[in-house]
């Protein structure tokens, strides 16, 4: 490709995480001439802001993204059409190898051909820009042994032409990853340009970090990392999906139902998507437990309703969520959501153990007490008797869980995605407690205590945020108007 | 050349999934390009890397001895393009 042949440029991956970039600037229009190295463009990623030079010397023939595109690592924003090339000369379509050379070239690198403006990166600057490293220009041999890190995006879909746009996988290792489920995009490559090679793919099935081991010991490990490895060219057996072990002796197997499942995915998809940090903090209920025993016989008699610790607690938690409104938000993309509702989500154990549902109590901020007591035991009553529509469940903006029934007094809950936080209320307990009598000595008196924990997502809520929302929480429950509100 | 051990060719691409095919006669039109056919066709899910060929150039073979060695593969040849394979 050196001459004669069109260069495209492409995004540069310009770190290992980095999956797109954002064009500012072109320091070149369409129709001007460029040397090769001369800075071409300006591109701004979450990582870092660079100029990319261009990967050969010609004219720029077509711009193909705009200022300020966003671009996927990989794809095509221009062509450079080599100097003495009739730049209007559309009818050589850029991508088709036009030599034999061209064509054996472009076999060799995998269809790398658009990385080559990485590969200058490389030389002149410290980014540790994975470069795909073959390239049929000779200037880029010297680099070409370099360790190319594999794409962690799957771009593995083949273009018009059917030439692969990301990393070529050979037909070997094709069969030997659908055989073992295994994806590809995942291991790291050794051969040219970063190419995952049948030793690659061999060693990563044998270091079982792939597929769950399939059913059949005797052909699951292919064994024999060396390059000679003697595998035996058995004839593909289709596997069927891994079925997991059976019951051993003194086990016993009961399928999972649909919400343990849904849990479970759930559950390790909030692990996975939210960085979670656990504040506690510890609130003297005695004054709410005072008055709770005085509202429990009014309310019995006038409402049929039980003032619960919890209801204290959510109504105090609306109000203390008024002034921190990312606690009740969320992170969107790229985006920080923040509402003027409450929306609050109530964990509910199921009969029996056998599972959680989270009911929501919609618009919570225009709940007395007494609503909330309602309310509360209003979703929890129909989510015991499966009476829930998916309505009740959903738009959840700030979850309570209650744990402390049993006596627990501490947890870290997990978040229910895509709040930022959850709040765990645990057993209130008489404690001895050191407080200041009338003459401001300390003494130590007999108090009802209750652990808090605020569960947060620390990539939108900090700690010392998260600090202040459980101290006023705390000093909204403690001083309670006596009122009852 | 009739018939040629393609099992045992076969066996050998299934282990190794790479060929170099090496032969003295020329590229265009020579035996090679039926063995590597034959591997295309019928190892294609065992292939590693390109099947390769090494073979003399498309030219009348030179009647200095010079040149008639340059235009036969040399051992040079063949470890070179083994080793091109092997990195590949």
């Amino acid at each position: 490709m050196a001459t004669g042949t069109a260069v495209d440029v492409v995004m540069p991956q310009m770190g290992v995480s980095v999956s797109e970039g954002t064009i500012t600037k072109w320091l070149k229009s369409e129709g001007e001439e460029i040397d090769a190295d001369e800075a071409l463009l300006e591109i701004s990623t979450d990582k870092v802001d660079t100029e990319i030079p261009s990967p050969a010397s010609g004219v720029i023939r077509q711009i193909l993204a705009q200022e300020g595109d966003t671009v996927a690592v990989g794809t095509k924003i221009a062509v450079i059409a080599p100097e003495g090339a009739p730049s209007g000369a559309p009818a050589e379509a850029p991508p088709e190898p036009a030599t034999q050379e061209a064509a054996d070239e472009a076999a060799a690198a995998s269809g790398a051909e658009g990385d080559t403006p990485t590969i200058e990166k490389v030389e002149e600057e410290p980014q540790p820009a994975p470069a795909p490293a073959p390239e049929p220009e000779p200037a880029a041999q010297a680099v070409q042994p370099a360790q190319a890190q594999p794409q962690p995006q799957a771009e593995a879909e083949a273009d018009g032409d059917g030439r692969p746009e990301g990393k070529f996988i050979s037909p070997v290792v094709a069969r030997i990853a659908s055989e073992h489920n295994v994806d590809v995009s995942q291991i790291e490559g050794t051969g040219r340009g970063g190419r995952v090679t049948k030793k690659d793919i061999l060693s990563y099935i044998e270091s079982g970090a792939g597929a769950p081991a399939s059913t059949e010991a005797p052909q699951a490990p292919p064994a024999a990392p060396t390059e000679a490895a003697p595998q035996a060219p058995t004839p593909p057996t289709p596997q069927p999906a891994p079925a997991a072990p059976g019951a051993q002796s003194g086990e016993t197997l009961e399928p999972m139902s649909a919400m343990r499942k849904g849990i479970a995915e759930h559950m390790r998809r909030s692990l996975d998507t939210s960085a979670h940090v656990t504040s506690a903090i510890e609130v003297d209920m005695t004054k709410i437990a005072a008055l709770r025993q005085k509202l429990k016989r009014e309310w019995a008699d006038a409402y049929g309703v039980n003032p619960t610790y919890l209801a204290f607690v959510a109504r105090a938690v609306v109000d203390t969520l008024k002034n921190y409104p990312w606690i009740n938000g969320e992170i969107r993309g790229d985006s920080i959501v923040t509402r003027n509702y409450v929306n609050l989500g109530f964990a509910v154990e199921l009969a029996e153990g056998k599972g959680l549902i989270v009911p929501v109590v919609r618009n919570a901020e225009g709940l007395n007490l007494l609503g909330m007591a309602r309310a509360i035991a209003d979703v929890a009553k129909r989510a015991r008797d499966k009476q829930l529509l998916p309505d009740d469940v959903q738009g959840g903006t700030f979850t309570i869980t209650n744990p402390g029934g049993y006596g627990t007094f501490h947890g870290t809950p997990v978040i229910s995605q895509p709040q930022a936080a959850i709040l765990g209320t645990y057993a209130v307990v008489k404690r001895p407690w050191v407080v200041q009598d009338e003459e401001g000595q300390d003494a130590i008196a007999i108090r009802s205590i209750m652990n808090l924990t605020l569960t947060y997502d620390h990539r939108l809520v900090d700690g010392a945020l998260a600090g202040r929302f459980l101290h006023d929480l705390r000093e909204r429950l403690q001083s309670w108007d006596e009122s009852g509100e | 050349l009739s018939p040629w051990d393609k099992q045992a060719v076969l066996e050998s691409v299934e282990k190794t999934s790479k060929a170099l095919v090496l032969h003295e006669d020329t590229l265009t039109g020579g035996f090679g390009a039926e063995i590597a056919a034959t591997i295309a066709q019928e190892a294609f899910e065992h292939l590693d890397a390109p099947v390769r060929r090494l073979a003399a150039p498309d030219t009348p073979v030179p009647f200095a001895p010079v040149l008639e060695k340059a235009f036969i593969p040399q051992v040079d040849d063949v470890v070179a393009g083994i080793r091109e394979l092997a990195e590949y």
